[in-house]
């Protein structure tokens, strides 16, 4: 066995040991699972993909550069990939999942804040408005809020723990930490309470003008690609001089 | 090609016969209040229209062309749908936030909140004032929770009318303060209603100019084809149709990476 070999062997070891080991749990994991990306549904997505792009990259540049010098980049392959997929994947799910989850979170501030204005305490608010915000991006929140009323804790500081990322994630830990202490009167919580939602207000119109932008980058994009088929189709039936 | 042009034209000028009609039946798909979820029917008559796009296309120059007419179809179909669905939750959050403007002015001379509607209702033009009215008439008979039911259903997608059946049932059942409420209810319907205004006028006014973009692009393409000597490089050739086969569906994937953010903006 020459010394490519061994390479190669001891590179594909690393990188099975790399996608069998169990791994950290990604600090996100529950949002993760809510989104409907359980660990090993990522995992299993890394090992597929891994093995297709072995057996692309072993063909391709075999057939190139030759079987033998090929192997250090299938080594590489092997190592790298099980590592960079899942986290590719996790933090791709959690960039389309945070702006519908940041929408269920104003969504449920906003019951939130008509029910304390109907002189609801702000825990009882909270609780009945994550019962009428039925979002699938708001589980996580739900979930932790029915798990601190099962254990007795309050339903307001698991919300906000699960909110992390969020731009009401301060706000919300604020309002917990002055209905906890007593500190501040129901104007002042309504007032924070409003002020949250002006925050997730102005993050959505932020989304808005990054959707403009994206519609125009889209026009002008079918218009080169019209332009490009023409030139194309031109420059192939010219005649040959 | 002359009658696939002929098609082309035929199918652009149905498409903005559609777009431009002021008012069509009621839960149509291009009409004024199109369903917000989307029925099965609705999802199948959308899909219709890029089925029956490739099919002409298929038709009348080959097997090659079916994903070419598809694609064109469906761009300009989803970007009019798109703009048509922006324009509708626009104009619903407008109604909702002058119905609970009416309601908050109520709180002074109206003794509780299905009274209030019932005063505000009349105020409203529309089919939301509509749908007040029936609300408040349902209220007035103890059937507040159905009525509200029925409301939603009549304003759908609006979070506004969500709140209002909330902030009736939370007056009604727990004896809550109407004033503040409705006062809330007032600050939270005109703010979705700015928010879905300037997403309408951002985005969804801008989707016209997907449809528009695509519709010219092709319209180039199909009429360059035979004026300039093209026409067998594209319908015969494998480079050409495999050419105009990957450039539709860049045109689709770059219409789709535009349109499938925009329905979510006004929710």
């Amino acid at each position: 066995m020459n010394a490519w070999a061994v390479t190669a062997a001891s590179f594909a070891a690393v990188g099975a040991a790399n996608i069998l080991r169990p791994g950290r749990a990604h600090p996100h994991q529950q949002e993760l699972a809510a989104a409907g990306w359980a660990e090993h549904r990522t995992r299993t997505i890394a090992v597929a993909v891994t093995g297709l792009i072995t057996v692309f990259a072993v063909t391709v540049c075999g057939v190139i550069f030759g079987w033998r010098q090929s192997l250090p980049l299938v080594a590489a392959a092997v190592v790298w990939i099980p590592l960079l997929i899942p986290r590719l994947i996790q933090n791709g799910v959690l960039a389309s999942t945070r702006p519908a989850r940041d929408l269920a979170i104003l969504s449920w501030l906003q019951l939130m804040r008509l029910y304390t204005a109907s002189g609801a305490p702000v825990t009882a608010a909270a609780v009945a408005a994550a019962e009428k915000t039925p979002d699938k991006a708001f589980y996580t929140i739900s979930h932790s809020i029915d798990q601190a009323l099962q254990t007795g804790v309050d339903p307001l500081t698991a919300a906000a723990r699960s909110a992390r990322g969020s731009a009401a994630e301060t706000l919300l830990a604020t309002i917990t930490t002055i209905d906890k202490t007593g500190a501040g009167s129901a104007g002042l919580i309504d007032r924070i309470l409003d002020r949250s939602i002006q925050m997730l207000n102005a993050t959505a119109t932020a989304r808005i003008d990054k959707t403009a932008r994206q519609v125009t980058s889209a026009t002008t994009l079918i218009s080169v690609i019209t332009g490009v088929v023409i030139l194309t189709a031109v420059m192939m039936t010219l005649p040959t001089i | 090609m002359t009658a696939s042009l002929a098609l082309f034209i035929a199918g652009s000028a149905a498409a903005l016969a559609i777009w431009w009609t002021p008012s069509l039946p009621s839960g149509s798909l291009y009409g004024v209040r199109p369903h917000r979820t989307g029925s099965g029917k609705d999802t199948a008559l959308f899909w219709t229209i890029p089925a029956v796009g490739g099919a002409a296309g298929g038709v009348l120059l080959g097997w090659t062309f079916i994903p070419v007419f598809g694609a064109v179809a469906w761009v300009m179909a989803a970007s009019i749908r798109a703009q048509r669905r922006m324009k509708a939750d626009a104009r619903r959050a407008e109604a909702m936030a002058r119905l609970t403007a009416v309601l908050a002015n109520q709180t002074l001379v109206a003794t509780n909140v299905s009274d209030a509607l019932r005063r505000s209702a009349p105020l409203v033009s529309g089919p939301v004032g509509d749908a007040a009215a029936a609300y408040a008439a349902g209220c007035a008979d103890n059937l507040h929770l159905q009525a509200g039911a029925d409301f939603r259903r009549a304003v759908p997608g609006s979070a506004a009318a969500r709140w209002l059946t909330e902030a009736v049932d939370a007056t009604i059942g727990g004896g809550g303060q109407i004033g503040p409420v409705l006062e809330t209810l007032d600050n939270r319907a005109s703010e979705a209603a700015v928010k879905a205004r300037y997403a309408y006028g951002k985005v969804g006014a801008m989707m016209t100019s997907v449809a528009t973009v695509t519709a010219v692009s092709a319209l180039v393409v199909a009429v360059m084809a035979p004026v300039a000597g093209l026409a067998d490089w594209m319908t015969s050739q494998p480079v050409g149709q495999m050419t105009l086969i990957a450039s539709a569906g860049a045109v689709a994937l770059l219409a789709g990476w535009a349109i499938a953010p925009a329905g979510k903006l006004t929710r």
